[in-house]
């Protein structure tokens, strides 16, 4: 298990110093390694993500560096302790999500797209999709400032046209 | 500000396809990029494989689609089922037009439609599409005429009309969506359909399966399973079932999340369901998922309505858990209502009231029922087309034996009512 540290950079300046083990969880920033362009002295440069971004984009993947550790050191874990761990987890990002805005998540999720993050991306976009069940179309739209640009018997249509789909 | 509109097409389709199919509705009347987005490939494949409860069932002529909370089903002290158990929401197709029997084949359901001059209308739900098909010449009573669903390994679709009429008297045709054409097929069986006069077949991976039997000598049939093959247009060998049963027991067939049939058993005291293990046309194996003895419980009926249909079900394998669906009867003034059993393991039953608004005729019985079948209980998204090679106004047939019938796809107006349970 290596412990080498590597330094990101934000857009607007902010270095970070992560676990290259962490950082590995960017398929981006683990090419980078793989082809040995990470000089050990410079900080990669992340023109797309701003610093407060990025710091919750390292915070997620220190968090589940350390739970691939665990899937390493109890191979033979039972099945309650795997779903204990998963539960944990699960918990773990739950809250992790909460206390982010709207606003957040959208720039959460470009930078994952950015930095090829795929379980943040899962992550994110499950947490945005919440927001979208048992909605009206109306309230749809007011969340997420979109503009109805049906006309009213367009939007009649699809509604008929749907509706088995219940909703 | 970051939002929505800054996301590429990519993201929000990602974002959309973690909805709930439930949700739909909403998604597509937002906007019309949604709309859009929600009838792509990579969508509908990321809807599939959510295996989500979502399914048609069809009650008193009139097609509906039915929703289930089994995540929800668990028990109180006395073993009872304690949560909602679904909502069933009916969606007639097009308004006021009776539904004789439905099919279903990979996320799209083949209507026949009541009365004598019967046709057929294939449905994409996903779609929102429809093509009307006439039926071909002289297949006029419905009861007598098996209808199925499927297609081939070029996934063309066609529709198999079977007649099975007295004294070795078959009439096989097929219909090829592409030629828009019907077509003879020289058949000569030397078996019957059983479950006469429901007709049930379950299209299983393009092909069609359904109960069949041999009259041995008197009184002594011999009962299998067949498959036609929409590839090579023929019927296959006959298919062993996992148990024998007699004339009258009840049995059913069903599609477990479009890869394996299960097989329910409807004995005097026991119910039985098997799943398959392997299917294709010509082999089968199978093994046993669930037995329940009926006398253990009371309230359960003995037979499920073998005189008006045989119960139609669906199981949950990861949950070991059937849903069974009938029709009871009830004394002082006759009334017949809708009824779910849900089984599972440790003889747990739960039965469920639907709701109760059969008309009775003057002999007691509810004029054209053909019990409540399922026809599919976990719904995939279907991106077929009914309107490609649609051809505006008539196109002429290129085969001796076929008849060009079909009307122009139309897009029909829809009707819709809601009841819970």
């Amino acid at each position: 298990m290596s412990s080498n540290m590597i330094m990101l950079k934000s857009s607007d300046g902010a270095s970070f110093e992560i676990e290259e083990a962490a950082a590995r969880k960017s398929k981006i920033i683990a090419n980078m390694i793989e082809v040995e362009c990470v000089d050990e002295d410079k900080a990669i440069p992340l023109q797309n993500v701003t610093g407060n971004i990025l710091a919750l984009v390292i915070e997620y993947c220190n968090k589940h560096i350390v739970d691939d550790d665990d899937d390493v050191a109890t191979e033979e874990a039972s099945e309650e302790e795997e779903e204990a761990k998963k539960k944990k987890v699960d918990d773990w990002e739950a809250e992790f999500m909460n206390s982010m805005s709207l606003e957040t998540m959208f720039e959460l999720l470009l930078a994952a797209n950015y930095l090829n993050i795929k379980s943040l991306i899962d992550l994110v976009c499950q947490t945005i999709a919440n927001n979208i069940k048992d909605k009206t179309p109306e309230e749809v739209r007011k969340i997420f400032s979109i503009e109805n640009d049906f006309t009213p018997e367009e939007e009649e249509e699809i509604r008929k046209e749907n509706a088995w789909a219940f909703g | 500000m970051t939002t929505m509109s800054d996301l590429s097409d990519d993201l929000v389709g990602e974002i959309l396809c973690r909805v709930p199919t439930t949700s739909l509705r909403s998604i597509r009347s937002t906007c019309k990029k949604w709309n859009a987005l929600s009838k792509t490939q990579s969508f509908a494949k990321a809807i599939a494989a959510r295996q989500q409860f979502l399914g048609f069932i069809m009650m008193s002529s009139r097609v509906c689609s039915l929703r289930l909370y089994l995540q929800g089903i668990f028990k109180d002290e006395h073993g009872d089922c304690v949560a909602p158990f679904g909502s069933i929401k009916e969606v007639s197709i097009p308004n006021q037009v009776d539904i004789a029997n439905i099919f279903h084949c990979d996320g799209l359901l083949l209507c026949v439609i009541k009365g004598k001059n019967s046709s057929l209308l294939v449905w994409n739900p996903y779609l929102g599409q429809t093509k009307w098909i006439q039926v071909p010449p002289g297949n006029t009573f419905n009861r007598l005429y098996m209808y199925s669903l499927g297609y081939d390994n070029n996934n063309k679709h066609k529709i198999l009309s079977f007649m099975d009429g007295y004294d070795q008297y078959y009439k096989c045709e097929i219909y090829d969506f592409n030629f828009n054409s019907w077509k003879v097929l020289d058949v000569n069986p030397d078996w019957n359909p059983k479950s006469h006069p429901k007709r049930r077949s379950v299209s299983l991976k393009g092909n069609t399966y359904f109960f069949a039997r041999k009259e041995l000598h008197v009184k002594e049939t011999e009962n299998f399973l067949l498959c036609f093959d929409f590839t090579t247009e023929s019927f296959g060998p006959r298919l062993p079932l996992p148990l024998c049963f007699g004339d009258r027991d009840s049995m059913a067939l069903s599609c477990v999340r479009e890869e394996k049939l299960a097989v329910l058993y409807d004995q005097w005291d026991i119910i039985e369901i098997w799943i398959t293990t392997k299917i294709e046309p010509n082999a089968i194996s199978w093994s046993k998922f669930l037995k329940v003895d009926k006398t253990r419980r009371t309230g359960f009926r003995n037979y499920f309505s073998d005189h008006i249909g045989v119960a139609s079900f669906f199981i949950d394998e990861e949950k070991k858990l059937a849903v069974i669906f009938d029709i009871d009867k009830c004394y002082p003034p006759i009334c017949y209502y809708d009824k779910a059993y849900v089984i599972g393991e440790d003889e747990y039953i739960k039965h469920v009231k639907i709701r109760e608004d059969h008309n009775v005729n003057k002999f007691g019985s509810i004029p054209g029922r053909f019990g409540l079948p399922v026809v599919c209980s976990s719904y995939v998204p279907s991106l077929v087309q009914l309107h490609a090679n649609q051809p505006i106004g008539k196109r002429e047939s290129n085969e001796n034996q076929s008849v060009n019938r079909s009307k122009p796809a139309l897009m029909t107006k829809w009707g819709c009512g809601l009841c819970f349970f």
